[in-house]
C-alpha cells in the first residue's frame, strides 16, 4: 500500500466515523425480529404451499384429460374404425334443409346440429339430444341415429 | 427450534449495532438505517437454518444488508429523479451537526459508490472481498473508491458540507 492509499484510507475512515457522532439507542429487539421472522417463513410457507397444491391440481387435470382421450382412442380402435383419419373431407360443413328445418352437418365432428345453434363438440357433448350422423367409412353414405336410439356412450371425437 | 432461536436471538444482539452503523453511513438516516437492520435480520432469519452453519455470519449479514441497500435504491418509488422544484423537507433540530452534514454527502454519492467506501474504509475489508460483494472486479473497485473520495473531497472543499467548520 503506498502512502497516498494510507493517507485516503486514514482521511476516509476518520470521515466515517465523525458521520456517525450522534448514534442514538438501539430500539431493535431480538424477540420482536425474531417473530417477524417466523411471520415471514410462515407467510412464505403458506406461498409456497399453495403454488404447490396448484401445479398439482394443474398437473391432475392434464393427466386426467390425456387419460380420457387414450381411453376414447382405445375405444375406438376396438370398434374397428381408424383412429386417424388421413383424407380431409371435402366441404367441412353443409346445410341441409329438411322437416325440422335447416342443419349443419359438420363432417369433422361427424355430429348435425340445427342450424341455430352453436355445431361446435362442447354443444355436442353436453346436448346429445339431436340426431346424430356418422359416416361408413367403405361406402362414404351417412346415417342418422335418433338420442333414444343411440348408446349413452359418449360421441367418438375425431382424432385429427 | 428453540437452540436455534437462542442462537439467532444471541446473533442479533451481537450483530445489529454494528449493522446499524454500516446502514447509517449507506442511507445517512438512523431510523431508516435501523428499519434496514430489521429486515436483513428477517431475511437472515429464513435462511437461518444454512447461515446458522457458516464461519462468516457476520460477512453473511453484511452481504445481505448491503444486497437490501442496493435492492431499495433501485425500486421506483425510491429512485432518484431529476426535478426543477426542490421538495419541501422537513428541518432537523439539530441541523448544524456536523455528522448530518457529513452524512449528507456521503448521501450524495451514487450507491455503488458509496458502498464501496463504506465497505473499504469503514469495515476495512481488502478489495478482493468487496469486488466479491458488490459482484464486479478488482479494478472497479478501485476506480469507484477514487472516483468517490474525489467526489467527497469536491463537496468539502467547495463549502458544501461542513461550512465554515474546517
Amino acid at each position: 500500500m503506498t502512502a497516498a492509499d494510507d493517507a485516503d484510507r486514514q482521511w476516509a475512515h476518520t470521515l466515517l466515523a465523525r458521520a456517525m457522532d450522534d448514534e442514538p439507542e438501539l430500539q431493535l429487539r431480538a424477540e420482536e425480529v425474531l417473530t417477524s421472522g417466523r411471520r415471514s417463513l410462515g407467510r412464505r410457507r403458506a406461498a409456497l404451499t399453495g403454488a404447490i397444491t396448484v401445479v398439482a391440481l394443474a398437473a391432475t387435470g392434464i393427466l386426467l384429460s390425456l387419460a380420457d382421450s387414450a381411453r376414447s382412442g382405445a375405444q375406438t380402435a376396438h370398434q374397428g374404425q381408424p383412429a386417424l383419419s388421413t383424407t380431409a373431407p371435402a366441404a367441412p360443413e353443409t346445410t341441409l334443409y329438411g322437416a325440422e328445418g335447416p342443419l349443419i352437418l359438420d363432417a369433422h365432428s361427424r355430429v348435425m346440429t340445427p342450424a341455430n345453434r352453436p355445431s361446435s363438440g362442447w354443444w355436442n357433448w353436453c346436448t346429445p339430444t339431436g340426431p346424430r350422423w356418422t359416416r361408413d367409412r367403405a361406402t362414404g353414405a351417412w346415417t342418422a341415429t335418433r338420442p333414444s336410439a343411440a348408446s349413452t356412450t359418449r360421441p367418438v371425437p375425431n382424432h385429427r | 427450534v428453540g437452540v436455534r432461536d437462542d442462537e439467532f436471538v444471541e446473533f442479533v444482539h451481537r450483530c445489529s449495532a454494528p449493522l446499524r452503523r454500516t446502514a447509517l453511513l449507506m442511507c445517512g438516516d438512523w431510523h431508516r438505517a435501523e428499519d434496514l437492520v430489521q429486515t436483513t435480520l428477517v431475511k437472515l432469519f429464513r435462511a437461518w437454518s444454512r447461515v446458522r452453519g457458516m464461519d462468516q455470519r457476520e460477512a453473511c449479514a453484511r452481504q445481505v444488508l448491503l444486497r437490501t441497500i442496493i435492492d431499495e435504491s433501485r425500486r421506483f418509488w425510491r429512485r432518484e429523479r431529476s426535478s426543477d422544484v426542490l421538495p419541501d423537507r422537513a428541518i432537523p433540530a439539530v441541523d448544524s451537526d456536523l455528522s448530518i452534514d457529513l452524512r449528507r454527502a456521503l448521501a450524495a454519492l451514487p450507491v455503488r459508490q458509496r458502498a464501496t467506501v463504506v465497505l473499504r474504509y469503514w469495515e476495512d475489508l481488502p478489495v478482493g472481498e468487496v469486488a466479491t460483494l458488490l459482484r464486479c472486479n478488482e479494478g472497479t473497485v478501485k476506480s469507484q473508491s477514487a472516483k468517490a473520495l474525489a467526489a467527497l473531497r469536491t463537496m468539502i472543499d467547495s463549502g458544501r458540507v461542513l461550512e465554515g467548520r474546517q
